[in-house]
């Protein structure tokens, strides 16, 4: 039982999810008219411009808001919260390329018998990676509003001043460029990662061992340096680009290393349900517990730092960002549930080692993290496109879509791996006697 | 030092045979009082049947002292004792004394574990620390079982043969 078998009960299962993701978002594009969020009076006439004239209404009232828009559409809120899904999984996969690296760099032995699992993960960054290049394409004018031609227009209404100044960096060639390097370096990481570690289960060698760790080494500098933080400002932090945070690049990161830790997890746990990995026991959960404690409480950390901050300079240009997210007439609930979720359960919930070995309590502890993660990202991403709030069954529909989707490739790839609990490996045998 | 006791004390030379010895030991059903080792061995505090440490319980205690400390003190000098306006900020501004009271949450927690362990190993200042044999520090593992009015010499004697088919490379006894 040392090569997984993708069985049918599994992708059963997986179709299952994708179709209640369906139906959810089905009811949700239909229900969206009804909802709250497009309640008001005033946004009827919007509704209604934006409908005979849809490229050119986003501009208009760019000065007010600074991202200024009409009011969300179903074309809108789908835009965001496919863009957001898309954002999300590709860097939970980026996180476990990190963890990856991180593990291998460090002579991390407790891992060996588990890699395989985040190495499959890794994958799915190519799917990922093509969907959020579609949405550049498509809807580029839709997501980011520092797009607008009419913006750099001296002497017009729309000018604006700061983008203006930030046009050095903020445009299209810029963007583009490291949009493909990114992308590069991410397939390239990933292609050696497979290739590395999948030859070293036919034909191990001390050279593979050592260009293993050369891999991880380079991929380290490569996420910290370009792509995670070349992706998060273009991508993420542009969607709202009058304001910059330096924190926020670590915040993504952190919160998507939490999250691709715990969906590892829940991996791992199905495949011991399975009947495979025999000799991963509750040690090798207790040190991902631990994992997740701990970046769980780095993410809060580099959250209320940023929060934090900005409260306390009170600048209308930095404050603009929250009060976009915190009050309750837009995403109050959710800003603050995603701190519990993500911060307050995890950490009192995993703090004594009994919890770290339950698998249970585990569990338990990775969904809430997965989902508080998905809520922190929708907060990062959609706010400023939905400003009136929009979190709903869409975006639960498409999280349960394209969760089944990153699922399903995992899986897929897992099942390509021969040696799942990398028997060969050199650090096996520490894997083997993990005691803590 | 008035209250001496005595010991029975073996003397091994490797790790991996005083952790078979533990475990043949007790489970032939004798109560070893403690193990001294140059350097930690693992899954030794196992095999002795040691109980978990407390110390966090002590460390979340400090830990839930610092809290209480800093924020009660924080709480009466910008509400009652000396309150200042800090650009129209609210007195009682939780959010910014969340770095404090973390701080000295850890702080506390940090001191106060280090005071109770030197104080659990009895590793106060001026105290001389009871040693069993000085080559513990350095190189020997020693294993010692507690001699007290009820240990009769046919203990001695079938614990001291044990010890010796176990490898121990030394047997004696020590008052300390």
């Amino acid at each position: 039982m040392n090569t997984y078998i993708f069985d049918s009960s599994t992708k059963k299962n997986i179709l299952i999810a994708f179709g209640i993701g369906v139906l959810l978002l089905l009811i949700g594009i239909f229900s969206y008219n009804s909802g709250a969020s497009t309640g008001h009076g005033d946004d009827k006439h919007a509704v209604h411009a934006s409908a005979k004239d849809a490229t050119h209404t986003t501009v208009t009232e760019g000065a007010e808001h600074g991202h200024g828009h009409e009011a969300p559409t179903v074309r809108t809120a789908l835009i965001a919260n496919s863009y957001n899904v898309f954002y999300y999984f590709f860097y939970i996969a980026l996180g476990a390329i990190f963890i990856l690296a991180a593990a291998n760099v460090a002579w991390g032995g407790w891992q060996i018998q588990v890699q395989k699992i985040t190495l499959a993960m890794t994958v799915p960054i190519v799917v990922f990676l093509a969907l959020l290049f579609v949405m550049f394409f498509a809807f580029n004018h839709d997501i980011f509003h520092w797009t607008h031609e009419s913006l750099y227009v001296k002497g017009s209404d729309t000018f604006d001043e700061v983008l203006n100044i930030k046009k050095d960096f903020l445009n299209m060639k810029t963007f583009w460029a490291f949009t493909i390097v990114i992308a590069i370096s991410c397939v390239w990481i990933v292609i050696k990662f497979w290739n590395t570690l999948t030859k070293m289960d036919t034909n191990p060698s001390r050279k593979l061992f050592s260009s293993s760790r050369v891999v991880s080494a380079v991929s380290i500098v490569v996420i910290s340096f370009l792509i995670n933080t070349f992706a998060t400002w273009l991508w993420s932090m542009s969607i709202q680009p009058h304001w910059y945070s330096t924190m926020f690049t670590w915040n993504t990161m952190a919160g998507a290393c939490v999250a691709a830790l715990s969906i590892m997890l829940l991996f791992m746990h199905y495949l011991k349900a399975k009947g495979y990995l025999p000799n991963v026991n509750e040690n090798h959960e207790h040190d991902v517990a631990k994992l997740m404690f701990a970046i769980s409480i780095f993410w809060c950390y580099t959250w209320f730092a940023q929060y934090m901050l900005i409260w306390y300079a009170n600048i209308p240009e930095e404050t603009e960002y929250f009060r976009l997210r915190r009050n309750l007439d837009n995403y109050g609930i959710l800003f603050h549930g995603s701190w519990v979720m993500n911060f307050i359960i995890p950490f009192f919930v995993l703090m004594t080692r009994n919890a770290k070995r339950k698998k249970a309590i585990t569990i338990f502890c990775a969904i809430v993290i997965i989902l508080g993660q998905f809520g922190a990202f929708f907060l990062m991403n959609c706010p400023p496109l939905l400003p009136k709030g929009g979190f709903g069954l869409i975006s639960i529909g498409l999280l349960l879509i394209f969760g089944s989707i990153f699922t399903y490739i995992t899986l897929m790839m897992l099942a390509k791996v021969k040696d799942l609990s990398s028997t060969t490996h050199p650090y096996y045998k520490e894997s083997y006697n993990l005691h803590i | 030092m008035s209250d001496t006791k005595k010991y029975l004390v073996g003397i091994f030379d490797d790790d991996d045979v005083l952790l078979h010895a533990v475990k043949d030991i007790r489970k032939s059903g004798y109560e070893i009082t403690d193990a001294y080792t140059p350097f930690p061995v693992h899954g030794l505090e196992h095999a002795l049947g040691l109980e978990p440490t407390r110390i966090h319980a002590a460390g979340f205690i400090f830990g839930a002292t610092g809290f209480t400390v800093a924020l009660s003190m924080i709480t009466f000098i910008n509400l009652f004792n000396y309150p200042t306006d800090f650009g129209g900020k609210p007195y009682w501004g939780l959010l910014a004394y969340v770095p404090i009271t973390f701080e000295h949450t850890v702080l506390f927690s940090a001191i106060g574990m280090t005071v109770s362990f030197y104080y659990l190993c009895k590793l106060w200042p001026g105290k001389t620390p009871k040693i069993i044999d000085e080559r513990t520090t350095d190189h020997l593992f020693a294993l010692t079982f507690e001699l007290d009015s009820t240990k009769d010499a046919n203990y001695v004697n079938t614990v001291s043969e044990l010890l010796k088919k176990e490898g121990a490379i030394e047997v004696y006894q020590k008052e300390v």
